[in-house]
């Protein structure tokens, strides 16, 4: 029970860098790497300020901050600079890599009898459980503390599919959505497409870095490495929650892409179990967006060519 | 509706089959009327598989009739079935029914004596006054014009002429407008010096008649002394104007000689001026593009099927356009050649022999002219467009002596 | 209302595939007229209608509009003053956006884009009245993408969207001319009803003599990046579509006109 907790926790948090990618993947349609490393930079940071006593609310809202940073200028390089899309968020990848690096002062910080975030709801449910530090839950043992992570993380998460929701619903995020379907129009509707790619990556990136940072939290530590691959496991997740509840509203989307992040994780945490081989993961991660991506075309022409084969029958 | 023709001597026989209504009116309108542009006027019909015939049908006969009435033709319809018969004798006319076909009259059979040997379809005209050719050069190319460049010339019947001209007007001299014009039996045609607008023209009309200001032209009084109709060349091609003038030279002993064209176009190459030389400022010849602003090229072969009036002077045997040379003609046909078209909308010509005075009156008379163009030969390697060449027609002329060379 | 003095614009320069697709075009445009731009393919009237909206900026010259240089605006800032529908049908709107979302978008073009719901129920309503207006049956499918519609209703509602707030200049980029022979005449009929209705500014590129003839009450037409002939007025109303067609030869003689042709002439016509 607490390792399905604890996927459904670590799938919750995820999810934020999934929504993340949904803004730059599937709103503007902008293939953008600098997730890698703006993953590590919220962690980065937040780490770094917990460890030297500043609040956990206050770190995590720095690392949010810092991961829009970091995506507006992959905005910039791309529409001032006129960069390709992939080289920018390259670029800017690399960078963040020596700059978490500077910002940690090592490779790794763990994070082990400090405040974090899940402070309040875990204080709350203890004086709920007259501190009782394990709950029977259907007859299964539950760590307090999980639960109130667990509780807090679902929370946040539907807090920010909510406002995410409502925001792209607005006049603002209309146009940003249009800014992915059709530049030309959305210039000729007189905005500045080039801002709203800025302020897109600035969004999602952020949202990605908030997620680093509450993962750090969880796991208790920070680690340089943290980051490589996220890019392909977001992507994973988004495609997941598409083909569990499609995409035909912005809500559904937003709900899918939180669906898709924990089942994901749920299945990875399933496979570790049975005895997949951790190193192993990233390729079986990378195979299954192979698949995802390559599945639909290929089940096109299979289908053209058994109708085919009929129709000479 | 199905037509076959088959020539029979001077007539063509058509056999019609089907019913002649409405629907198929347009149909058997259109190709009679390019039979008789090919030059088929005597026609039968041969109406034994007309089933039916309408008013729709009488009309476009009637069209046909009244197209070989202008040339000089003939329509009969023979072997007609009873109902036709009715039809035609109900309606009034009964008179193109026959049961044996009329021959046709041999066109040049009351014609004057073919003393001297000619060609086929060539015909030695009576001549009283001879063909003189008055040149007048006063400005030469590219001059700034003065007044003194400008003769009044004027064109009563029996006068041919081409150059550059003006209307007779009170403008100020400067405001004059020379461009191209012909001048053939007493009548004007002259293109207004800009690429949009359509040639203009004065008709000899009572007293009236019409006169030019020119700053060059070739001015020809007299009679023709010959005419000589022609078709395509045997293997169908048509006929090129160097072709058609030398078969000239070869019918008459002379080395100029002065002509008039009238005839179906094949395809005609050309210029004409779009600005007048009244705006020169620099004595000097433009060259390269900025001859843009000063002449427009046809830069293809245009006015196909359409109807040309041409008038020209030719020599054999030296350069008509620089008198004072001895040179002999550059074009590569071994001809030096100056000639003006006017172009018509088509009408048909009659066969046989026919009055130059009389045909151009009919021209003149009838749709305004839609272009005049300098014919120019395109002798350019490669890309050029060749020479102008027509279809059918007919090429009046007269041998002229060379004019002195002016000093 | 439009002035546009002595505007270039050169593609690839100095490269082998120089472009001169615009030279030293000079035009004005008066309040509440509506005028064709005609010419062979790559003249330059796209370009021409793209160096008004903005899409680049010219390598000389400059544009006003109402005394105004806006030379230098951005294409978004000049959405303030210009309403644009393109040749393709797929350009003037967001295929996957819903038919609501995008004319919502419309209703602010230029303006800014306040954090409030887009689509509401009030607006909704609005679009329907208006779009019933096409009559094509559009206004119970407001919810659809547009991505479903045919390039026909798909240009009807640029149309509309590109006029919704009036704007001072409208751009046509023959937005006939990738639709069927039904679609195209229905949409040029709208064309005319709104411009008359509203009483717009308009430039329309067209390949169609009917059209130019038709629709609008100046005529421009340009060859090789130039204005060659301009009917306005009196012109205009007697021009008729063999006058045009005479133009074009006219002006495609002058371009056979090159250095041997002059050459020729020089030793025959004079
Ligand atoms: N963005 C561009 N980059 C390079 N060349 C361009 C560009 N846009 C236009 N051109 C060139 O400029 C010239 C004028 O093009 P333009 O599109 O304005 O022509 P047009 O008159 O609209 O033609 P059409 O009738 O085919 O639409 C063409 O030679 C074209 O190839
Ligand atoms: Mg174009």
């Amino acid at each position: 029970m607490n390792l399905i907790i604890g996927a459904f926790t670590i799938g919750l948090i995820l999810s934020l860098l999934s929504l993340g990618m949904l803004i730059s993947f599937r709103m503007i349609k902008f293939t953008d790497i600098t997730v890698d490393g703006s993953l590590t930079l919220g962690a980065a940071l937040t780490a770094v300020l917990i460890s030297s006593g500043w609040s956990p609310w206050v770190a995590t809202f720095l690392a949010f901050i810092a991961g829009m940073a970091a995506g507006s200028i992959t905005g910039v390089l791309y529409t001032k600079f006129k960069i390709q899309e992939i080289l920018a968020g390259i670029l800017m990848m690399t960078a963040l890599y020596s700059v978490n690096l500077r910002i940690m002062g090592r490779s790794n910080i763990p994070l082990l009898d400090t405040k974090t975030v899940s402070e309040i709801p875990e204080k709350l449910l203890l004086d709920f459980t007259d501190g009782n530090k394990n709950l029977l839950f259907f007859g299964w043992q539950v760590s307090l503390i999980d639960l109130a992570v667990f509780i807090s993380s679902l929370i946040l998460c539907a807090l920010i599919g909510w406002l995410l929701n409502k925001f792209l619903l607005t006049h603002f995020g209309t146009v940003l959505r249009a800014t992915g379907n059709n530049v030309q129009m959305v210039r000729a509707q007189g905005v500045n497409n080039n801002k709203m790619i800025i302020f897109s990556l600035a969004l999602s990136n952020g949202l990605v870095a908030l997620s680093g940072a509450l993962l750090a939290q969880y796991q208790g530590f920070a680690d340089v490495q943290m980051g490589i691959g996220m890019m392909v496991w977001g992507l994973a997740s988004i495609i997941i929650g598409e083909a569990l509840v499609g995409k035909t509203t912005i809500g559904i989307a937003i709900a899918g892409t939180i669906l898709g992040t924990i089942l994901f994780r749920l299945l990875i945490a399933i496979a570790l179990r049975w005895g997949l081989n951790p190193n192993d993961l990233k390729l079986v991660t990378a195979l299954f967006v192979f698949a995802a991506l390559v599945a639909p075309q290929w089940f096109k022409s299979l289908h053209k060519k058994l109708s085919k084969n009929s129709h000479h029958a | 509706m199905e037509l076959i023709a088959i020539k029979k001597g001077k007539i063509l026989h058509v056999q019609a089959v089907g019913r002649l209504d409405a629907s198929w009116s347009d149909y058997f309108t259109d190709t009679f009327l390019g039979y008789i542009r090919n030059g088929d006027h005597q026609l039968v019909i041969n109406a034994a598989e007309i089933h039916f015939l309408s008013s729709a049908g009488i009309r476009s006969l009637v069209r046909i009739h009244k197209e070989l009435m202008k040339l000089k033709g003939r329509l009969q319809i023979i072997n007609a079935n009873e109902f036709v018969i009715s039809t035609l004798q109900m309606t009034g006319f009964g008179m193109w029914l026959t049961t044996s076909v009329i021959q046709a009259d041999d066109e040049s059979s009351h014609e004057i004596d073919k003393a001297e040997k000619l060609p086929e379809n060539c015909y030695a005209l009576p001549v009283t006054k001879p063909m003189t050719l008055k040149k007048n050069e006063n400005w030469v190319p590219w001059k700034k014009i003065d007044p003194e460049h400008i003769t009044h010339l004027h064109f009563p019947s029996g006068t041919f002429g081409l150059g550059i001209g003006s209307p007779v007007s009170t403008e100020a001299f400067e405001n004059l407008l020379f461009g191209d014009y012909l001048a053939v039996c007493g009548n004007v045609v002259y293109q207004r010096p800009e690429e949009k607008s359509k040639p203009d023209y004065l008709l000899k009309l009572e007293n009236f008649v019409p006169d030019l200001y020119a700053i060059q032209s070739l001015y020809a009084e007299g009679e023709m002394s010959h005419l000589l109709r022609f078709t395509p060349n045997e293997d169908g091609t048509p006929v090129r104007l160097s072709g058609l003038v030398k078969q000239t030279f070869s019918v008459i002993s002379a080395s100029q000689i002065v002509f008039v064209i009238l005839a179906e176009i094949d395809g005609l190459v050309g210029a004409h001026l779009i600005q007048s030389p009244t705006k020169i400022e620099e004595s000097e010849l433009p060259t390269g593009l900025k001859m843009r602003d000063w002449l427009s090229f046809s830069g293809e072969r245009i006015h196909a099927k359409e109807q040309a009036l041409v008038v020209g002077i030719a020599s054999n045997s030296f350069n008509i356009n620089d008198s004072t040379s001895n040179q002999s003609p550059s074009s590569m046909s071994g001809l030096s050649l100056h000639a003006h078209t006017a172009v018509f909308p088509y009408q048909p010509l009659q066969n046989g022999q026919i009055n130059l005075e009389e045909q151009v009156q009919k021209f003149l008379n009838g749709p305004p002219p839609k272009a005049l163009l300098h014919l120019i030969e395109d002798n350019r390697p490669g890309n050029g467009l060749g020479e102008s060449s027509f279809i059918r027609g007919a090429i009046w002329f007269a041998p002229v002596k060379p004019e002195e060379a002016k000093q | 209302m439009l002035e546009i003095s002595g505007i270039s614009k050169t593609f690839f320069p100095q490269t082998v595939n120089e472009v001169k697709a615009l030279r030293q075009v000079d035009l004005r445009i008066e309040e509440g007229s509506f005028t064709a731009i005609i010419g062979t393919n790559g003249s330059g009237k796209s370009t021409l209608l793209n160096a008004i909206a903005g899409t680049f900026i010219p390598d000389d010259g400059i544009i006003r509009v109402d005394g105004k240089n806006i030379t230098e605006w951005s294409e978004y800032k000049r959405a303030q003053l210009i309403g644009r529908v393109f040749q393709n049908p797929f350009a003037g709107t967001a295929a996957d956006m819903s038919i609501a979302e995008n004319i919502v978008m419309a209703m602010r073009r230029g303006q800014s884009r306040p954090l409030t719901r887009a689509v509401t129920q009030k607006a909704k309503s609005e679009i329907a009245d208006r779009v019933r207006m096409l009559n094509m049956g559009l206004e119970d499918r407001l919810d659809n993408a547009i991505g479903t519609l045919s390039g026909g209703q798909r240009q009807a509602l640029t149309l509309l969207m590109a006029t919704w707030l009036k704007p001072k200049l409208l751009l046509l980029d023959e937005h006939t001319a990738a639709l069927d022979p039904k679609s195209a005449a229905k949409v040029a009929e709208l064309t005319k009803q709104i411009i008359e209705s509203e009483r717009l500014t308009a430039m329309m590129v067209t390949h169609s003599m009917q059209q130019a003839v038709d629709l609008p009450d100046r005529i421009v037409m340009m060859h090789r990046g130039q204005i060659v002939e301009d009917y306005q007025k009196e012109n205009k109303k007697r021009v008729r579509i063999p006058d045009l067609l005479d133009t074009f030869d006219r002006v495609q003689k002058r371009e056979l006109f090159d250095e041997t042709v002059a050459a020729l002439l020089t030793e025959q016509y004079f």
